[in-house]
């Protein structure tokens, strides 16, 4: 049982701005929560905040209803999995992962019963009596997550884990942390700069940026409801495209520097007008998979058809992604390889308005 | 700090080595340095907090080894015959329980027979000799360290000598452990050549170690390679050398220094130095 609140958290190092910004997050019992944004967003230091590697500058940090702000780290019963494997090059793997009980001096055979049974769950019990050099570099990740295991603590932290695996070993190892959490139950708080892990792994996301959160929600939540552009065009590969113009009387959006005018779907263009966003300036944004090529989408009423010249053209196997501009915008298509067409070609794309966000091109918040 | 002590501890405080080093005494260090003991009959549990906050616990009552080790690099000058390295670390947050883990662990990575010598409660020395870990198996080490304490801490790997004067090395070296921002673990060169453009009193000390002894030619060997960006042909060149004259200097130097400056962290060390010589 771990049920976490982080309450107006600050982190300021002497003479810098803030580093962690009013940082207000209920975790509860049993949540894979992933803090994902850019290098430098206060994602790392919130974390070893929570492991007590940082002093917390501000605000209560809270397990279970006990403030831990003046807990020693080592009495915090927190377990945390470090970007590079952290393993002891001179113990096997069966004493690199009894080491903290040894250090917590639990009896010789609750040690061996516990470092056994994550042998079992990780796979790594022909591995015992190897030294680390003798493992991959999964196995060797392996150990350094079952040295956490072992120590059967309320809260994991897992600090980029994977970030050291090649591509290959890297989507295998987030199946096994996906299977391991959903076994152990335990609560994680697990950080990333990559959105494809956070999306994979999270049962809610915290995407930050400069020390702020931007947005908290569920995988599908902040994929299909960004509060943001930062959120927007962080989330989802390749990035959301966006098209700066104005909502004109006509209820049409005119894209800047164009004669290109979008159709607004009835729904989104009542919440524009009521917002006041007519004549004013505004960003369009559409996921690259909500722009189509097939010709079965020019029948549809609120699909754009934009006859565009595609500028770079990517086959990806399965699908093909297609790079072109309106105006001086750029902007990039995700349709099926079968549209596939070659660079320099002439096509129509079908911009399906429906799936159209639209945000205030000033404060760059979504408009709803 | 130490009058205000002095004030309230009265007659049971000491700051003279001969009467506070022994275990009727706890040994405690300030910032910069300066030591002082009280005796433990005195002492209260709550006493021995607040005394953990202001100054770095002193780590006294060890083994007769550890003790002669401290001994030597407490003195002036040390010559050690034999060819040794220091690896320092310094550690947040510790209590006592953790200190007496962690010597243990660090007596199971090191090679025998490397001396672990504590220091104060969070500052460690170990001296290797014979044998000496891979900087690989240092980092991996460390970081395994800090997920098992859960703490911060910085380390510096020193520099390997054949021989020489251990207490000047061991002065230097934590200086530089002290007085630079550490990334976890260091080398001792680049942290020596920033500790050189920070601190006069260790760049006298250094100066008078590395550029002192040498003759003009091998200062003259310096400039001219560095400013040729370690390129041996145009330093020869630059310097109307044939260029197996020039490659019997560098090995000289290096005899003579101890650092490679064939490397570019030997090389901008010796130029830095020079340059504020």
């Amino acid at each position: 049982m771990a049920d976490i609140r982080l309450e107006h958290i600050d982190k300021v190092y002497s003479g810098t701005a803030k580093a962690v910004d009013d940082f207000n997050l209920h975790i509860k019992d049993k949540e894979f929560i992933v803090f994902v944004g850019p290098s430098g967003c206060g994602k790392s230091t919130t974390l070893r905040m929570i492991a007590g590697l940082e002093e917390i500058s501000g605000g209560d940090f809270v397990i279970d209803g006990k403030r831990m702000n003046d807990v020693a780290p080592k009495d915090r019963d927190i377990a945390m999995v470090f970007q590079n494997y952290a393993l002891y090059p001179h113990m096997n793997v069966f004493d690199n992962m009894a080491f903290g009980l040894k250090l917590r001096k639990f009896p010789k055979d609750e040690i061996k019963q516990r470092v056994d049974n994550a042998a079992r769950i990780l796979g790594l019990e022909e591995y015992l009596e190897r030294k680390p050099k003798a493992l991959s570099g999964g196995q060797r990740q392996r150990v350094a997550i079952g040295r956490a295991i072992v120590r059967d603590a309320k809260v994991f932290l897992m600090d980029e884990p994977l970030s050291n695996l090649d591509a290959k070993l890297r989507v295998q190892m987030r199946k096994e942390i996906i299977q391991l959490h959903k076994r152990l139950e335990t609560t994680t708080i697990y950080v990333t700069h990559d959105q494809t892990e956070a999306m994979t792994l999270a049962t809610r996301i915290v995407i930050m940026k400069a020390g702020l959160i931007q947005q908290v929600g569920t995988p599908k939540e902040v994929y299909d409801h960004p509060d943001n552009m930062f959120v927007a065009g962080f989330i989802g590969s390749p990035s959301m495209n966006f098209l700066t113009g104005k909502l004109a009387e006509d209820g049409l959006f005119h894209v800047t520097g164009t004669e290109e005018k979008f159709e607004v779907p009835e729904g989104k263009m009542k919440v524009l007008r009521e917002r006041g966003y007519t004549s004013k300036d505004l960003v369009l944004g559409i996921r690259p998979e909500d722009i189509h090529a097939e010709l079965i989408y020019q029948d549809t009423k609120t699909a754009h058809r934009f006859p565009a010249h595609i500028e770079v053209s990517e086959l990806m196997g399965a699908e093909s992604y297609l790079y072109s501009k309106v105006g001086n915008q750029a902007f990039t298509a995700r349709v099926d390889s079968r549209s596939h067409v070659e660079m320099g070609s002439d096509l129509d794309l079908f911009f399906d308005m429906t799936k159209a966000h639209f945000f205030d091109a000033a404060t760059e918040a979504t408009i709803r | 700090m130490l009058q205000q002590l002095t004030g309230l501890f009265k007659d049971h405080l000491s700051t003279d080595p001969a009467v506070y080093s022994t275990d009727k005494y706890t040994v405690y260090q300030l910032t910069d340095g300066l030591r002082f003991g009280i005796e433990n009959t005195i002492l209260t549990a709550r006493e021995v907090d607040l005394l953990d906050l202001l100054a770095e616990r002193v780590v006294t009552s060890t083994s007769d080894d550890t003790v002669s080790w401290r001994r030597r690099l407490e003195q002036t000058h040390s010559e050690e015959a034999e060819p040794f390295r220091m690896v320092h670390f310094l550690f947040e947050q510790l209590d006592a329980r953790t200190g007496e883990d962690l010597q243990q662990l660090l007596r199971s990575f090191f090679h025998t027979p490397s001396a672990v010598i504590p220091l104060t409660a969070n500052r460690f020395v170990v001296i290797e000799r014979e044998e000496f870990v891979s900087e690989n198996d240092l980092h991996d080490f460390f970081t395994a360290l800090q997920s098992d304490f859960l703490t911060d801490g910085k380390v510096l790997i020193g520099q390997q000598r054949k021989s020489g004067d251990l207490a000047v090395q061991f002065r230097l070296e934590q200086a530089a452990l002290r007085e630079t921002p550490l990334l976890h673990i260091e080398r001792f060169l680049p942290a020596l050549t920033r500790l050189t453009l920070l601190s006069t009193d260790v760049r006298q000390e250094l100066i008078e170690r590395f550029i002192t002894p040498l003759e003009y030619e091998s200062r003259e060997t310096i400039d001219a390679f560095c400013r040729a960006n370690l390129n041996v042909s145009l330093t020869a060149k630059h310097l109307f050398l044939h260029r197996n004259s020039l490659q019997y200097r560098l090995d000289r130097l290096t005899e003579q220094t101890e650092i490679d400056i064939r490397s570019f962290e030997g090389a901008s060390f010796l130029y830095t130095l020079l340059r504020v010589a």
